[in-house]
């Protein structure tokens, strides 16, 4: 007989943790909960005090590590290199392909994956920590400007939903996140002391941030000079003792290892260190935590989830039962995990989810953000140490403003901050100069000759810690064009792996182009000396390079939202407005692929609130 | 000679840690076989079988902690016991593995020295196997396989042969900024505690030791490409100055190839490795890497290479502007957190 838990929570990341940890303090009830993680549990130095090490490293090489290569013959990129870090899937083992709309030539990508490990995206993620804005929650029904550029069919008008809960009912529950999860950043504009968040703000939950870098100055004065109110960026860092997470006042918490390192000090509010480990020592027994686990299906006996099927750390097949089962793999797999259960569960879960047929809406409205940016080497000759910087510094709402999206013609807005940390350790640098893309890391070193002996040493006195950027987070058009499908290509479990199609709609082209351009204006005008391009400049030191995931070609950009979005029509939306997958009792999603929209910002705080909204919900039903 | 040391403290959860996502699959195509480098061989199966046995840290700094792993399949019997030789104990010394119940998996974790290297075999059922994980071997004088490992900061050769590695010593010169005014500057400056025998920056370095490391393990399906590679340059730089030994011959003689390497090379047998330009790029990867990546991995020795970008350079104040020390583990660094 399979073993039976309450609640049953497949990802611990920010879709699946803030639930489990929620559940595990119900006053007058001993739940059993189950979470079920694919990756490793890696120990911060706290967690190992038989030894004190981290398996998690300040190392480079561990971070982007050897050369690989796509092993997959019949793709556009079989023989191509990859790097991946010691905690994203290997691309053999567990490939994801994209392709256009064609569905030509598609190819095995890096892009697109979160970190496999107990906390998920949280382990690698930058921490930038904002919330969406109150006008991205009804975009549909929001004024906007008539006759979008490079909008000729009108899509947003077809294809755009509202949220079916509004910004007020997730301000408790982004307040529940700020202060749980442990964030520093500010509500307020850092000179005039007025509210520069452009959403209500009753109560302030951040710890104090720490001094800016210097070279964020720039930026500073570069966005107030576009008449923006200027907050600091709410990172996911402790800064202060935090004690809803038993974590102690920490020491230097100024590192170069934040964006795309595991913290082994726990200062970086992963999911693990803030909320899971948490409740787990305060409330023992409640929470089951199995590491190293792959559900591979879940079977359904009626309208309900009746099985959760997985293979254990060594691949032996185990199933088990849950009152509740909660799907937070990161929105590719979890929509891939409800397309192999139907496919795997005919005539149960396949009857109920419908994935395979031309009408079902699992799997489309992938999103992802319209994502890019300007960047400049400061040409005064400042330089700045960015092995000590928690990255981004500075940022504004300015851009989401309905004045800012008419005067534009956009249909949504961003968020816009600035960073300090690009390139701040020797190996990144080379790595990623001129990467389009985290599949093409090393092109720009590797192909450039002028990057030899001193041409080195010219390279590095014009970057080494002289780079500034500044980037804006924007809506992306739902399309229902954008979806993700499963493929003939297996994983190593013998299972079909996604397949992300998808392009950018055209109104994204002229969003991201109008958003790099502001972003272009702010380090013009915040650093004396600098230039648009066009100018014949040694290694381009002052010439502003701006541009976008769209300019770039990148094909998904980190962010994966969508595939799964929440809705009051069951016609257009694959789950309720509670997250409940429609017609069936008790299963829910609540990773990243419940968002109708992308949201002009980073998502993990929202997808965090929404999950902490769903427990809520949970405790009334369980 | 200092013999390992068991480890009791692993528990067995770590372990699967360390394991799960490398070695846990039903497929059993050949994925990790790049250009078919251990076609045939199962250990082509295996994600990441260079991290077997696994090298971590110990509390102890001149050594590591090091996890033999052996995975029975999922369809063969289940051993009795399963037991460990090596060089790293007396060869009659039988280590015995702990069986993590309910599991493919039995382990032990033995400290042994940094900068050395070993060889080992499992005895499982009374026979010796090499290690089904860990794709390193190493043939003893009696023509027997070994499977082999080396723990951090290891400088003996391995992989490279000793005249491929005084060629690969001049090639790499020619990528990194080690010959600079600059980098001369940085070995006169007083203070620079480095070792009175380093005269050449990019020697001490540790660069091609990085390489050969990179090849032994990390990067074994590149060895090939280097094996050719070499030997086409030895061929050439031969040609052009036939009363040279290749490592030796003048310094434009290494220009005019590392430039002409970019696009044709005259005498280039095409047939052999059809596009140099692939093979400098990848030459150029693994050197900067060396130069500049933890010193754990056999370059940077001494960490020289951050060394010399925390005096290369300052900010306006004049202080460095890669202070390094203060995020590294000590004695390396200076952190007083973090540990390594």
């Amino acid at each position: 007989m399979a073993e039976t838990y309450d609640i049953v929570i497949i990802g611990s990341g920010a879709g699946g943790a803030p639930i489990a940890a929620e559940l595990a303090a119900l006053q007058g009830r001993a739940l059993r909960i189950l979470v079920l993680e694919k990756g490793p549990k890696l120990r911060t130095q706290e967690d190992n005090p038989a030894g004190g090490f981290s398996d998690f490293k300040r190392d480079e090489l561990l971070n982007a590590g050897p050369e690989k290569r796509i092993n997959w013959g019949g793709v556009g990129n079989t023989n191509r290199p990859f790097y991946s870090s010691h905690i994203e899937p290997d691309l053999n083992d567990e490939p994801h392909l994209w392709s256009g709309h064609d569905e030509q030539d598609p190819r095995v990508t890096v892009e697109g994956y979160t970190a496999q490990v107990v906390g998920g995206g949280t382990q690698l993620y930058g921490a930038v920590s904002l919330r969406f804005p109150e006008r991205d929650f009804k975009l549909a029904s929001a004024d906007r400007p008539a006759g979008l550029p490079n909008d000729p069919y009108a899509d947003p008008d077809v294809d755009i939903r509202d949220w079916p809960i509004g910004y007020d009912d997730l301000l408790p529950y982004y307040e529940k996140a700020e202060t749980l999860v442990g964030i520093n950043g500010t509500v307020t504009d850092v000179q005039t002391g007025a509210q520069a968040q452009e959403k209500k703000f009753p109560k302030n939950c951040y710890q104090t941030p720490v001094a800016p870098n210097p070279i964020s100055d720039l930026a500073l004065s570069g966005m107030k000079s576009i008449g923006a109110q200027v907050y600091r960026t709410p990172l996911a860092v402790i800064t202060e003792a935090h004690a809803p997470s038993g974590r102690p006042t920490p020491g230097w918490v100024k590192t170069g290892y934040v964006n795309r390192y595991g913290d082994p000090l726990g200062y970086k509010s992963n999911t693990w260190v803030s909320l899971l480990r948490p409740a787990m020592r305060t409330h023992p027994g409640r929470i089951d935590l199995r590491a190293n686990c792959t559900v591979t299906h879940l079977e359904a006996s009626g309208k309900r989830i009746s099985k959760v099927h997985y293979r254990d750390a060594s691949g032996f097949p185990k199933s088990v039962e849950g009152k509740i089962v909660v799907v937070a793999c990161s929105a590719i797999e979890s929509v891939r995990l409800l397309m192999l259960s139907a496919e795997e569960d005919p005539t149960g879960l396949g009857k109920l989810l419908r994935h395979d047929e031309d009408g079902t809406p699992l799997g489309r409205y992938f999103l992802t953000h319209c994502f890019g940016g300007a960047e400049v080497s400061i040409p005064d000759g400042r330089r700045f140490d960015k092995t000590q910087s928690l990255d981004s510094d500075y940022a504004t709402d300015w851009t989401s403003r309905l004045d800012f999206l008419r005067d534009k013609n956009l249909w949504a807005g961003a968020a816009i901050y600035n960073n300090t940390s690009d390139q701040s350790l020797p190996v990144t640098l080379a790595r990623t100069d001129g990467a389009n893309d985290l599949d093409t890391w090393w092109q720009g070193f590797d192909n450039d000759p002028a990057k030899t002996g001193e041409g080195i040493l010219d390279w590095m006195n014009a970057d080494f810690g002289t780079r500034l950027s500044v980037s804006f987070m924007a809506n992306q058009v739902p399309w229902r064009k954008n979806r993700i499908r499963l493929s003939d290509v297996r994983d190593k479990w013998n299972r079909k792996s996604a397949w992300v199609v998808k392009d950018w709609h055209p109104h994204d082209g002229h969003v991201m182009d109008t958003l790099a351009r502001v972003c272009e204006d702010i380090l013009l005008a915040g650093i004396p000396g600098t230039m648009r391009e066009g100018q014949n400049i040694p290694w381009n030191r002052g010439v502003i390079g701006e541009g976008s995931v769209y300019g770039q070609g990148v094909r998904i950009a980190n962010h994966i939202l969508g595939g799964a979005r929440f809705g009051t029509d069951r016609a257009t939306s694959v789950l309720d407005p509670d997250c409940r997958v429609w017609d069936i009792d008790n299963l829910y999603v609540t990773d990243g692929c419940f968002m109708p929209t992308s949201g002009g910002g980073n998502p993990t705080l929202t997808i965090q609130a929404n999950s902490f909204r769903v427990a809520d919900i949970l405790k009334q039903v369980i | 000679m200092t013999f390992a040391t068991i480890v009791e403290t692993t528990d067995d959860d770590h372990v699967l840690d360390l394991c799960a996502k490398h070695l846990a699959r039903l497929n059993s195509d050949l994925r990790h076989s790049y250009n078919g480098h251990l076609a045939g061989d199962p250990r082509g199966r295996f994600s990441e079988g260079w991290r077997f046995p696994a090298i971590e840290s110990d509390r102890q700094p001149e050594f590591n902690q090091v996890t033999f792993v052996w995975r029975r399949e999922m369809d063969e019997p289940r051993p009795d016991a399963v037991g460990l030789i090596g060089t790293f104990r007396a060869l009659y010394d039988r280590i015995p593995l702990r069986e993590i119940p309910d599991s493919l998996y039995w382990h032990v974790t033995l400290r042994i020295p940094k900068r050395t290297c070993h060889r080992y075999l499992f005895q499982v059922g009374g026979a010796y196997h090499q290690d089904r994980i860990n794709p390193q071997t190493e043939t003893d004088g009696d023509g027997r396989v070994w499977s082999r490992f080396f723990t951090e900061e290891t400088t003996t050769p391995l992989v490279l042969q000793i005249h491929e590695r005084r060629l690969l010593g001049r090639f790499v010169q020619h990528i990194l900024p080690f010959r600079t005014d600059a980098a001369e500057e940085f070995l006169r400056s007083p203070g620079n505690p480095l070792p009175k025998d380093v005269y050449e920056l990019d020697q001490a370095v540790g660069v091609v030791n990085f390489i050969d490391k990179v090849l032994a393990r990390e990067e074994r399906h590149n060895r090939i490409d280097y094996a050719i590679c070499l030997r086409e340059i030895e061929k050439i730089l031969r040609q052009r100055e036939p009363y040279s030994e290749p490592e030796k011959v003048s310094k434009d003689a290494f220009t005019r190839l590392y430039g002409e390497m970019w696009g044709q090379v005259p005498g280039w047998n095409a047939s052999a490795y059809e596009n140099p330009s692939h093979f400098l790029r990848m030459v150029r990867r693994h050197v900067f890497l060396g130069a500049f990546s933890h010193p754990k991995y056999g370059g940077n020795a001494m960490a020289l290479g951050w060394r010399f970008l925390e005096e290369r350079f300052r900010d306006q104040a004049g202080n460095s502007v890669f202070d390094w020390r203060k995020a590294i583990e000590k004695p390396l660094g200076t952190n007083n957190e973090y540990v390594g």
